[in-house]
């Protein structure tokens, strides 16, 4: 009965990598899936630019640039600028933008900033609904860049009346890129271009991308003409709630934007904080919509819940794994040597095609972050990794005994790993010892820095820690590229 | 701007119709042949099982 039990737990802590070995080969069904047979170019519904701004002057300059010259009729293209008020030169940086831009540049100053995110979308979303020029509202970020044909290659799913909402690929864009950006680099092509993939296959998408939104101005109206300010997590909000009313929501991967994302560990942990806390928030308010079958969506798909519920479960699950594999060794050495070997067999091998198949699917990825996809484990568990695939030559010469604790002390790291992780984060707070810190990053590894990191949402809502809404800052690297 | 991208841009488009339905041909092609991509990936997999095999012991 308890080896059942351990059995059944060291399982568990295989079933994330399962998972999403199983999302990555339904990847070639996106052919029949992408929504670009129904999809019509020269497509080009009025669309509002809707971005909300505090203390952005270092990245609107360019982004407004470069968003009004798109490959888009520029009489259906505007852009609405909400300044939470900024205390930077932000304004002035608006005004010169209004100067040169005419009547296709838009600005709304809020008297009282700070509230968040969707408080100051809303207020864009008041005047551009207000209005009835505008057919679709692509919300953005300040420091989104969109590839010049971006905006048409969203457009033109909204050709098909079924669909309420499209998201694009948001590509990690900082020159110079140190490590953590290549990280957050193949993360993305990960997250995005295959995961996405997979979820346009079921019909069910988790969460059209902050800063790439295109939303048809009757889903926002359906929504209520505004954004739920409720959650941390507004995007993810945004996007069950279009399927729940039946829009359909499409990703597409050939519409791309830069972007700047956090160069530190730091900077990395709190943003990443503030999304996985809003996911909690998020799965407590919409859990009934798991692994239950709709006429109206895909939301209830098996493989839609299991992914979800594994990112969500994924530092549970592997304390779980880690603590049965160290208790079967306790019990009995052979039993736990066939647990751990097997544990590592489907996670290497899942972690292999994986890994593989996301390099594949984007070159740019794959040059710039081909090393921080490879140590995407951390590089101790690489190395346990190539010990469980080839014991023969690396531990032939080890004595029994030898081999019994190395192999307690990898168990034991599947969980101490998220630890160490946290304790980087405390290093690199240290004055002088940051760059340590970062350079030690692929030895413990960008995925049990992210499970840290969801770990530590679980205790902050736990303490029912201070919601309050922390932006990333951007310093404008994209438009130094 | 971005690279290659996911499906090497072709020259600029100009916002017309007939440069959306050629970047749209190449869109679907490139969805096409994600199959290509699978069993590519499927390689090292291969090459981890047979080196599994090789230094069992």
């Amino acid at each position: 009965m308890v080896t059942t039990v351990l059995a059944v737990l060291v399982a568990l802590g295989a079933l994330p990598m399962a998972v999403s070995l199983v999302g990555y080969l339904l990847l070639p069904l996106h052919a029949r899936a992408a929504h670009l047979d129904r999809a019509v170019p020269g497509t080009h519904p009025r669309i509002t630019v809707l971005v909300p701004a505090w203390n952005e002057a270092a990245v609107l300059r360019y982004s407004v640039d470069r968003t009004l010259t798109a490959d888009y009729p520029p009489d259906r293209l505007r852009l609405l600028v909400v300044d939470d008020a900024s205390t930077d030169d932000t304004p002035a940086v608006l005004a010169a933008a209004r100067e040169r831009w005419g009547v296709r540049v838009d600005t709304l100053r809020r008297d009282r900033g700070g509230q968040g995110k969707a408080h100051t979308l809303n207020a864009g979303l008041e005047r551009i609904l207000a209005e009835d020029w505008t057919d679709a509202v692509l919300i953005t970020d300040a420091d989104v860049v969109f590839a010049p044909d971006a905006v048409a290659h969203l457009a033109r799913h909204l050709a098909d009346p079924e669909v309420g909402a499209v998201t694009a690929f948001i590509r990690e864009g900082s020159r110079p890129a140190p490590g953590i950006t290549r990280s957050i680099g193949f993360e993305y092509a990960a997250a995005q271009l295959a995961a996405r993939r997979t979820q346009n296959v079921i019909g069910a998408q988790a969460c059209l991308a902050g800063g790439a939104q295109l939303l048809t101005r009757e889903n926002l109206l359906a929504l209520g003409g505004a954004i739920d300010t409720g959650t941390l997590a507004e995007d993810t909000v945004t996007t069950l709630l279009t399927q729940v009313h039946g829009r359909r929501v499409v990703f597409d991967p050939h519409a791309e934007c830069l972007a700047e994302e956090p160069a530190s560990i730091d900077a990395l942990w709190r943003q990443r904080l503030r999304w996985a806390r809003g996911n909690i928030g998020v799965t407590r308010r919409f859990h009934r919509l798991f692994f239950r079958p709709s006429r109206e969506h895909h939301l209830g798909n098996v493989w839609f819940g299991l992914q979800w519920y594994c990112t969500l479960l994924l530092p549970v699950l592997m304390v779980c794994s880690s603590a049965a594999l160290v208790l079967t060794w306790l019990i009995d050495r052979s039993m736990s040597t066939l647990y751990f070997q097997g544990w590592w067999a489907v996670n290497a091998l899942a972690f292999v095609f994986t890994t593989a198949y996301t390099l594949l699917l984007d070159r740019d990825v794959a040059r710039r972050s081909w090393w921080q996809a490879l140590t995407f484990p951390g590089l101790i568990n690489v190395a346990v990794i190539v010990w469980v695939i080839a014991p023969g030559p690396i531990s032939g010469g080890w004595s029994e005994g030898t081999r019994e604790w190395v192999q307690l002390a990898a168990m034991v790291w599947i969980s101490a790993c998220m630890l160490a992780a946290w304790g980087l984060r405390r290093l690199e707070r240290v004055p002088r010892l940051g760059g340590l810190a970062r350079t030690l990053l692929p030895v413990v590894g960008f995925g049990p820095l992210l499970c840290a990191i969801t770990a530590a949402a679980y205790v902050a809502e736990a303490r029912g820690a201070s919601r309050a809404w922390e932006k990333t800052e951007k310093t404008g690297k994209v438009a130094a590229s | 701007m971005t690279g290659a991208g996911s499906a090497g841009r072709a020259p600029s488009a100009d916002g017309g119709r007939e440069s959306g339905e050629v970047a749209l041909a190449r869109h679907r092609r490139f969805e096409r042949r994600l199959w290509v991509r699978a069993l590519a990936a499927a390689v090292p997999v291969l090459l981890l099982v047979w080196a599994h095999a090789q230094w069992w012991t």
